[in-house]
């Protein structure tokens, strides 16, 4: 939490304003009971009216001042916390913005969205509780000070009470906090046995085992139930005992104040001061408790906050060169690349090593695991080789800035990326200029055209978010048009026609190798009979090239592709 | 869902700290039908009536005890500034008689008092000239310890009667708001189980874990605070006020001017406030969108260099956040702040009158004491009954989710005499089949299915062709609208469901296995099984190996996410499950699609195992895994729109040639 305080660094004057205003509201507040106790000891005791209504009348001023005090307070915490949640925000996002697939996959998005929205309005409401936090101190000390000074002799009688209500509360806590924490347990439990019992529905009832689902269900309910009844049983009696100690003390005051106005000059009316004051205290001191419950769940934001900002840069985006302008057909090479996780044991990627240029299809082929999407993730540079190095038109893909070398490639992922906009939007993400026309080929080329032209607003019809109004196919020529209408050096397809049909998809291969003829494809498969005409098959097992060639030269020499080839097929047809 | 969703979900609706003025901002839902739901609520209760009626009795006598204490306790104080006062009268009759002379005995005060310089009687208050016109002034008064002790024990042993009804309520109520709870949950898990299968496909698996957790919850919760408070509020302010009055009607009515003044200022904050939340609720939905697609998206924008764009759209979002932020935390931080200056208002009001109507005779000190501590207690039991309000509002509507959950439709009751299967052959017949899941979209018309026993059946088609509804129809999860399906000559109607259900061995595309071991998972649908037959089963579908390569072996506890275990092992091991529960008919439903083609090839092997001798429904978009099948029904669009075996459908032509070839290159591939 302390941390995270240098977001609002430049706001200290306006903190310590309000740090002020609250002192001003508490002494003042503070001042009330001793007024009130002026006007029973000089003003009524003593049969003096016009005492009274100067008294009154000073009470009026205080409240006032003491009301614009925290209101004003209250404006600048608002603010500031406000302002907190804004700037940590800011960090944050761009943090993740910039961050690298590994750093991404290390948290995962959903827990990164949380982390960027929840927690920090966690936080936010923190701040903003300052105002009790700063109060409930100064309220205790400051009547602690003035119960003491009001009636000196009496104020054994405030610790008395506060060490009563300490040892209740902490004596509840004890017998509640490992209940709190086995209820948790209870209710994860239930809602598991629930979910089990939902999602294998269907087998459940196959196997006609819903009774003893629904006893596996009674049984975790039972448990539930049984510490619930313990847990808030232990509540429900510290609030009246909490209310005992209360009441009981104005009682002793009451005694113990009569006694002392005989033997130390107590007065009445500090006697009904000392009482209100003695409330006050325990109020703040409720208070305090109150808020050190919220403390560890702000920590527990802060933490995972900071988790986010601290975790290193994975990528350094120190080059500088930009795309050669000599260079006509691009080329890349894969010289020697292993890719080791940061924190993995074995390596994913082991001593890959490939080349390929402008004109070729290039066809990446093996099980799942065996490190397809990672290797074309290296070369956008979502990850950094461990080891070896990746060249485009001979130059490490390190030395280019990352906007440059990013520039040279277009990447279509199997899952494919739709973004709140229009359909036209969707397109052009890459580069903002562009003609309309070139956005057409683009979805031409793609076989986007036709299904967006039946659309009402055809390429201004306006995309939900995750293209959910977009059935997957329409979504994965979206994201296939996008990457045309950049129109770079590179083609990367990972698995990217995996929800088209027959029909489309071949429409759509025949049309992207006549239209980017010149540009370099690398393409991730599953499925044997669409890379039949690559120029080169890499196959890939275990993170490991086992074999380079075409369908024909590997069909015949490679056991592993053979053995893909094979469970795709009946070996009767293939020969 | 995972817990970090969960998480996300209540608190971005309710996250609020105290101090930031807590119900009055919040937008309550609003149920459909507030009055029926609580009644029903209610009638939840009806078998603890009479502990309600003890509860409520104790709730009472346990306010109204802390009620009468203040007021008591006013005596006690009064008795102390009588004898203050006493001592100061005679010390002053003292200082002034004339040297030498001595009060007789018995002298009352109203005697001297009159005789003395009228500047001692003018400093007595009005309130007290009669306690000293009738005091003896021969000898120091002292004050009345014994009479102080005694109000101070009988309001102390109000206090402690107080805290024990309260507890005693307190508890019963715990008991039979568990008990309450605990049906609720009970009736919700038997009723999932009477559901039909359609229910699942309308309602997402969230939506009916969220009344079991959160719905149920707010409703417990209700019952355990929300229902003594209610009662125990109102009578607070009753009590308050007849005090109230009994002590001074004057300083009532200050008190009753302030009040119209905090509701007209809570109120006028709290639309404000509403307001402002809801503006802010609005961009922070923004904000999460907003982050939810970039983040998702993160690998794209940067491939696409769109890191600047994306930020510059979030500042402006964010911009409009913080604005939004601090209104809606500013209004309501204020509501207590303006309170509190109304409260200190009258709080001064109290002190003032309260000591010029005491100076007039009209109230002892004690009283003011006792006013005060009563106008404190006063605007609390108020602002409790306004936010009863939402509480109640908020518990309805979720109760009413609940209750409709438990009213929806059932599942046709199974026949009342079902017809025993035994050594099933499995034969089965489609006669006449008309079925539809929504009455205006005709499904399967007019279907005639023939399957001899230990014939295998190939269901194929296009993702999202409808190849599941006729298992779906089969197992009965659904009825039919027309016509009959028989096993081995008895219409499946006529039996129980869970006979019906027995004859089949099913391994689904979604492989659910619990949380609990191997072992446990493979016995699944067999309970007496052996060691050694799990074993062979595990050998069977080839997933032996894997497990004994595992740690703790077939002792292995599958965890809740399945994550330590892929999904090809996973696969298997349902087949495993499967074949160890030995049906007559067997159902393999896209089983191979989410795995991996070597993986493939071992579950293939697996499933040609289980099938030997059975009945079986092979459902594959995948066409290499059914050409074997002796009848395929080709289906598109939730149709039946070809049937036959391979090689006739191959000669047709038509859909299925057409599929087949997609998958098929064969003349390109050698």
């Amino acid at each position: 939490m302390i941390k995270l305080l240098k977001y609002i660094k430049k706001q200290y004057l306006i903190i310590l304003i309000a740090i002020v205003l609250i002192f001003i509201q508490v002494m003042t507040n503070l001042n009330l009971p001793r007024m009130m106790s002026r006007i029973i000891n000089e003003g009524v005791l003593q049969n003096d009216v016009d005492k009274i209504w100067s008294i009154g009348l000073d009470m009026i001023i205080i409240t006032i001042i003491s009301s614009l005090a925290i209101i004003l307070a209250s404006y600048l915490l608002a603010k500031i916390a406000a302002l907190f949640g804004e700037n940590v925000r800011k960090a944050l996002f761009t943090k993740v913005t910039y961050a690298s697939k590994e750093q991404l996959s290390q948290f995962g998005v959903a827990s990164l969205v949380t982390r960027s929205t929840n927690d920090i309005t966690q936080l936010q409401q923190f701040i903003v509780m300052w105002r009790p936090l700063i109060m409930a101190p100064l309220m205790g000390v400051g009547g602690i000070i003035m119960a003491i000074s009001e009636a000196p002799s009496m104020s054994y009688i405030i610790f008395v009470v506060i060490l009563l209500l300490m040892i209740t509360l902490a004596s509840a806590l004890f017998f509640a906090l490992p209940l709190f924490k086995s209820l948790q347990v209870k209710l994860d439990k239930l809602n598991r046995v629930l979910r089990e019992f939902l999602t294998g529905l269907r087998v459940i009832k196959a196997f006609n085992k819903s009774e003893a689902e629904k006893q596996r269900f009674k049984e975790a309910n039972q448990d539930l139930t049984d510490t619930t009844r313990k847990v808030t049983r232990i509540m429900v009696f510290i609030i009246p005992v909490m209310m005992l100690i209360m009441n009981a003390s104005t009682i002793l005051i009451i005694w113990v104040g009569g006694h002392q106005i005989i033997s130390n000059g107590v007065e009445i009316g500090s006697i009904m001061a000392f009482m209100q004051y003695v409330m006050q205290v325990l109020f703040s001191f409720l208070m305090l408790a109150m808020i050190f419950v919220f403390i560890p769940r702000a920590q527990v934001s802060a933490g995972r906050i900071n988790e986010v900002l601290d975790s290193p840069d994975q990528l350094q985006d120190i080059g500088q060169k930009a795309k050669p302008a000599e260079v006509q057909n691009v080329s890349l090479e894969f010289r020697n690349v292993t890719f080791k996780y940061q924190h993995a044991e074995r390596a994913v990627l082991k001593n890959i090593s490939f080349k390929g240029t402008g004109g070729e299809f290039i066809a990446i082929i093996g099980g799942t695991g065996s490190g397809k999407t990672t290797l074309i993730d290296l070369l956008p540079r979502f990850y950094d080789v461990s080891e070896g190095e990746i060249l485009i038109n001979g130059i490490n893909i390190k030395e280019y800035s990352l906007k440059n070398l990013r520039d040279y490639i277009s990447l279509v992922p199997q899952k494919a990326v739709i973004f709140n906009g229009t359909i036209k939007d969707n397109i052009t993400l890459g580069s903002k200029e562009g003609s309309d026309a070139e956005v057409e080929k683009a979805a031409a080329i793609a076989q986007a055209s036709e299904f967006i032209e039946t659309l009402d607003q055809g390429y201004e019809t306006p995309v939900a978010q995750d293209g959910s109004n977009l059935s997957g196919g329409q979504k994965q020529r979206l994201s296939i048009a996008r990457a045309i209408f950049k129109n770079p050096d590179i083609y990367i397809f990972d698995d990217s026609f995996s929800a088209l049909d027959f029909k489309t998809d071949s429409l759509l291969r025949k049309a992207l190798r006549e239209n980017i003829k010149s540009k370099l494809i690398l393409t991730i498969a599953q499925r044997v009979n669409t890379i039949l005409d690559a120029d080169k098959i890499i196959v890939l097992d275990k993170g490991e090239i086992v074999g380079i060639g075409t369908h024909k030269e590997l069909y015949q020499s490679n056991e592993v592709y053979k053995e893909i080839v094979l469970s795709q097929m009946e070996e009767g047809e293939v020969a | 869902m995972s817990k970090e969703q969960k998480s996300n979900k209540s608190g971005s609706m309710g996250g609020h700290g105290p101090g930031s003025g807590g119900m009055m901002t919040r937008v309550a839902e609003k149920p459909k039908n507030f009055k029926a739901t609580i009644k029903r609520l209610v009638n939840y209760l009806k078998p603890y009536y009479v502990q309600l009626v003890i509860i409520f009795m104790l709730a009472i006598a346990s306010t109204v005890f802390t009620i009468l204490g203040p007021k008591i306790l006013a005596g006690a104080t009064d008795k102390l500034t009588e004898g203050v006062i006493g001592i100061k009268v005679y010390q002053q009759i003292q200082d002034n008689l004339p040297p030498g002379v001595v009060l007789p005995e018995g002298t009352k005060g109203s005697v001297v008092i009159d005789k003395l310089d009228p500047s001692i009687k003018d400093k007595i208050p009005k309130t007290y000239l009669n306690y000293i016109n009738d005091l003896d002034v021969s000898q120091e008064p002292t004050i009345d310890f014994s009479g102080i002790g005694q109000i101070l024990l009988s309001v102390l042993a109000l206090y402690v009667l107080s805290a024990i009804f309260y507890y005693i309520q307190g508890y019963i109520m715990v008991g039979l708001t568990q008990k309450t709870i605990f049906k609720l949950r009970e009736d919700v898990s038997q009723k999932i189980d009477r559901l039909p299968m359609k229910y699942f496909d309308e309602n997402t698996h969230g939506e009916i874990l969220s009344r079991v957790t959160n719905d149920i919850d707010t409703i417990s919760n209700t019952l355990q605070q929300s229902l003594t408070q209610i009662i125990m509020s109102f009578v607070t302010i009753i009590g308050i006020v007849i005090m109230m009055l009994s002590i001074s009607p004057w300083l009532t009515l200050i008190t009753f001017l302030t009040l119209p003044i905090s509701v007209l200022i809570a109120g006028m904050i709290a639309k404000k406030s509403q307001k402002e939340f809801k503006a802010n609720q609005l961009e922070l939905g923004n904000m999460n969108s907003h982050v939810e697609e970039m983040y998702a998206g993160q690998s794209i924008i940067q491939a696409y260099n769109q890191e600047d764009v994306s930020i510059s759209k979030f500042d402006k979002i964010n911009k409009r956040l913080y604005t939004a932020s601090w209104k809606s935390q500013f209004v309501s931080s204020i509501i207590m702040p303006l309170l509190m200056f109304v409260g200190n208002l009258g709080y001064v009001a109290i002190a003032v009158i309260g000591g010029l109507l005491t100076n007039n005779g009209m109230l002892t000190v004690g009283s003011i004491q006792a006013f005060m501590q009563y106008s404190r207690q006063f605007t609390q039991p108020i602002t409790d009954i306004a936010n009863m309000f939402n509480i109640l509002q908020s518990t309805a509507a979720g109760a009413e989710r609940v209750f409709m959950l438990l009213d929806e439709e059932e599942e046709i009751p199974e026949s009342s005499n079902p017809i025993p299967l035994k050594n099933i052959k499995g034969q089965i017949d489609f006669k006449g089949v008309d079925f539809s899941y929504i009455p205006e979209k005709e499904l399967i018309k007019n279907l005639n299915l023939d399957i001899r026993a230990g014939h295998t059946i190939a269901i194929v088609g296009p993702t999202g062709a409808g190849k599941t509804t006729l298992v779906n129809l089969l197992m009965r999860f659904y009825e039919l609208q027309n016509g009959a399906i028989y096993i081995d000559d008895h219409d499946i109607v006529d039996l129980s469901r869970g006979d019906l259900r027995n004859q089949f061995g099913m391994v689904l595309q979604d492989t659910w296995l619990f949380n609990g071991t191997i072992k446990e998972n493979i016995a699944y649908g067999n309970d007496k099984a052996t060691d050694q037959e799990i074993v062979a089963a595990a050998e069977a579908a080839y997933v032996d190996n894997f497990v004994r390569t595992l740690e703790n072996g077939y002792d292995t506890v599958i965890n809740e996410e399945g994550s330590n275990i892929s999904s090809g092992q996973k696969q298997l091991i349902t087949i495993a499950r499967a074949i160890l529960k030995n049906p007559p008919i067997m159902i393999l439903d896209e089983a191979t699609s989410n795995v991996d083609t070597r993986t493939e090839v071992l579950i293939q092997k697996a499933m040609n195992n289980i099938m030997q001798g059975r009945t079986s429904f092979v459902i594959a978009h995948r066409l290499s895994t059914i050409k074997n099948a002796d009848h395929i029904l080709v289906m598109n669009h939730g149709i039946i729109v070809e049937t036959g075996n391979h090689k006739e459908l191959l000669a047709q032509g038509g859909f299925y040639s057409d599929l087949y070839r997609s998958q098929f290159t064969n003349s390109e591939l050698a």
